[in-house]
């Protein structure tokens, strides 16, 4: 990257928090989709990235291939994004979400491994989709008595990737690193599950 | 919000006020490069 990128917002930061050391400082925009910038996000000391556009997923990923030192955490409103569609989930004892919209948090604990969902979805899609998408691992084992192995492991989802068929860093574009399919992936310490549509990379957490 | 260069310019001055910050980069992008943030999505057009 340039030595010239992150000048504005490095400043922006740092001045903000001369004035007031606890400031809270976090960004909006496509840039938080972008593994490099939020990167450069985090080491200019921000707290949050925040992707707001349905076009770029968080990109977890840049959390442990671009900033390894940073533990990260989910913390922001429930979507799940499913191809062209956002997908809602409400239903009880259901924790996990995957986000579209998701916060970033740079230095938090992933915990829970997935946030309460909440409710201002544009297009909602029943739980019952959701289900078929995502199956009994993250919805039922993560969150269930059967999870045992997967809390074992303390996975993480480190990589959502866009759902938006052409962009760059589509799911849909992505190949499942064995079968060399495009779907879902995800990654698991010792274990691989394959869903259609989506991309995720589940890690164990830094301390480990 | 901090989407304007001059914002971050005279971020020491809004944060005695402010109680958080977020950079909206989709507008500092643009008003700073001049060009648009859809374009310029990405780490190498982070202003």
């Amino acid at each position: 990257m340039k030595q010239e990128w992150g000048q504005l917002v490095e400043m922006g930061t740092k001045k903000g928090r001369k004035s007031r050391p606890k400031l809270k400082v976090g960004i909006c925009g496509e840039h938080g989709g972008d593994p490099r910038s939020i990167d450069l996000c985090h080491r200019v000391g921000m707290d949050y990235v925040s992707c707001c556009s349905s076009y770029h997923c968080c990109e977890l990923l840049l959390a442990t291939e671009y900033t390894p030192a940073a533990r990260i955490s989910w913390t922001a409103t429930g979507y799940i994004v499913h191809a062209d569609t956002m997908a809602e989930v409400n239903r009880p004892g259901i924790t996990a979400v995957l986000s579209a919209d998701a916060n970033l948090e740079f230095g938090l604990d992933l915990r829970p491994f997935f946030v309460p969902i909440s409710t201002n979805c544009p297009t909602p899609v029943s739980s019952k989709a959701l289900e078929r998408i995502f199956g009994q691992y993250l919805l039922f084992k993560v969150n269930g008595e059967e999870s045992a192995d997967v809390i074992a492991g303390k996975p993480k989802v480190v990589c959502v990737r866009s759902f938006v068929p052409k962009e760059k860093n589509s799911a849909v574009l992505q190949s499942h690193p064995l079968s060399g399919q495009p779907g879902i992936s995800i990654h698991c310490p010792d274990k691989v599950f394959e869903f259609h549509f989506f991309s995720f990379i589940i890690r164990p957490p830094y301390a480990e | 919000m901090i989407e304007i260069p001059r914002a971050a310019l005279t971020a020491d001055e809004i944060a005695k006020t402010a109680e958080f910050f977020s950079f909206g980069t989709n507008d500092l992008t643009p008003t700073t490069l001049v060009f648009s943030a859809m374009t310029s999505a990405d780490s190498s057009h982070l202003p």
